[in-house]
């Protein structure tokens, strides 16, 4: 009974969080251009702590003026992005009447991000949209892999674990 | 990276099939990699041979049997990662803390024969001393040891180092009169525990009192989890230890650094206290 409580609690604030099919109330409306693709979730977080979740969204949706931070972006294929436990948030502003580009989901490209520990390369693999957001998979069935190549010839290789 | 490496500039691309998300191949990392980065793992090695080359003491085929632990401990983890196929991050960071450990203590016995001042507290601060350097020296060398937590990281190793020293001390004091190494072993197991245990229950709850915040609810399941994992630390020490207790119990050499450093009864090797022993 203990474990409902918090499922209860979180349909009763998703219910209660405006969607995408809310028109702001106030008049004056401010246009976020979403510059990327293949976005089925985006969810922003306001500066006054309120929750905009938008589904399959299109090429821009309207919001009331403020400050926003993108929460969480769920992307096609499962991948996600979760901005909840960023230390440093990128908060951008949107003035009354005003439109802000943000570019979010595919393309997204694959990095890597190399720290030597000794004679150890220690390897960590991103998968980013364009503003370098990472996003995650818990499809475990299709590992990263990479490729070390020194002078065009290829020196070493492997796929990445988990976690 | 391989010796084979060498010099120059590496090229690590890493990619994956994410459909129409974006292209399989990924943007190209680039690396300045020298052929010196490899010789750190060699360290141990030139550190635990020092003491062999350069003690007089030690200009003896049979000392040399210091290393023999080493190579078995080696050859056990090499093993150990076949057997689990630890990730090969999780293989090197723990493979470099397991053989400074046993470099440490390879210096250590190589030099036991020096820790024999009349001053136990000078003795005891001169071992601990070295066998911190050789395993800080072992670690830096390795990669393990950054700048990020390195405090801990040395605080961490003198309490290890401490709490061994010290359940060897108390191990031996149990067996001054009644000395075999049946039962110079079982007192270390019983020691080895309890010291590992106690040292790191303390050294744990400090640190998380200091250095982190949690909350009060949390603590009583810290603390049976912090028993549990340094029970297990100790039980882990004490069967790395092993295979030098056998090079201490069956190398002359290494048996009478022991008995000396740690005042425990010498074999008589005099007849005639051995037929008045037999007498008793």
């Amino acid at each position: 009974m203990r474990l409902c409580i918090p499922f209860m609690l979180v349909a009763i604030l998703g219910a209660a969080a405006p969607t995408a099919d809310d028109p702001p109330k106030d008049d004056a409306v401010c246009t976020l251009v979403l510059d990327g693709g293949s976005i089925e979730k985006l969810s922003l977080e306001s500066d006054r702590g309120e929750e905009k979740i938008f589904i399959k969204p299109s090429e821009s949706v309207a919001l009331e003026p403020g400050r926003y931070r993108v929460a969480e972006i769920a992307i096609e294929g499962g991948y996600t992005y979760s901005g909840l436990f960023r230390t440093v948030s990128q908060w951008f502003t949107l003035a009354p009447g005003g439109q802000h580009r943000l570019r979010a989901g595919s393309p997204l490209t694959s990095r890597v991000e190399v720290e030597r520990r000794g004679r150890i390369l220690e390897l960590n693999y991103k998968l980013q949209d364009a503003a370098g957001r990472s996003y995650r998979s818990n499809d475990r069935s299709n590992p990263p892999s990479f490729i070390v190549t020194k002078d065009g010839k290829q020196i070493g290789g492997g796929t990445f674990d988990y976690g | 990276m391989p010796f084979s490496a060498g010099n120059g500039e590496l090229q690590i691309v890493a990619g994956q099939n994410i459909g129409s998300l974006g292209d399989a191949k990924g943007l190209p990392t680039t690396v300045q990699w020298k052929w010196y980065y490899n010789l750190p793992g060699l360290v141990f090695g030139v550190l635990a041979l020092l003491p062999l080359v350069l003690a007089r003491e030690n200009w003896n085929f049979r000392a040399w049997a210091a290393l023999v632990p080493l190579l078995v401990i080696i050859v056990l983890w090499n093993w150990m990662k076949l057997l689990f196929s630890p990730s090969s991050s999780t293989a090197e960071y723990f493979g470099v803390m397991i053989i400074a450990l046993a470099t440490a203590w390879t210096v250590f016995w190589s030099l036991a024969g020096r820790f024999q001042s009349r001053s136990k507290v000078l003795n005891f601060t001169a071992a601990a001393v070295v066998l911190w350097v050789m395993m800080s020296a072992v670690l830096a060398a390795g990669g393990v040891m950054q700048t990020s937590g390195l405090l801990s990281m040395l605080i961490s190793q003198l309490v290890l180092i401490v709490a061994w020293l010290a359940s060897m001390i108390l191990s031996a004091r149990r067996c001054r009169k009644t000395y075999s190494p049946k039962r110079f072993m079982a007192w270390l197991f019983l020691w080895t525990m309890l010291t590992l245990t106690g040292f790191t229950f303390v050294y744990m709850v400090v640190f998380i009192l200091v250095f982190s915040s949690v909350s009060m609810a949390m603590i009583p399941r810290l603390l049976i989890g912090l028993l549990i994992s340094s029970g297990l630390f100790g039980f882990i020490l004490y069967l790395l230890n092993l295979p030098f207790m056998v090079l201490v119990f069956n190398n002359s050499i290494y048996d009478e650094r022991f008995r000396k450093t740690f005042g425990l009864p010498m074999e008589s090797n005099n007849p005639s206290e051995l037929l008045a022993s037999c007498g008793e």
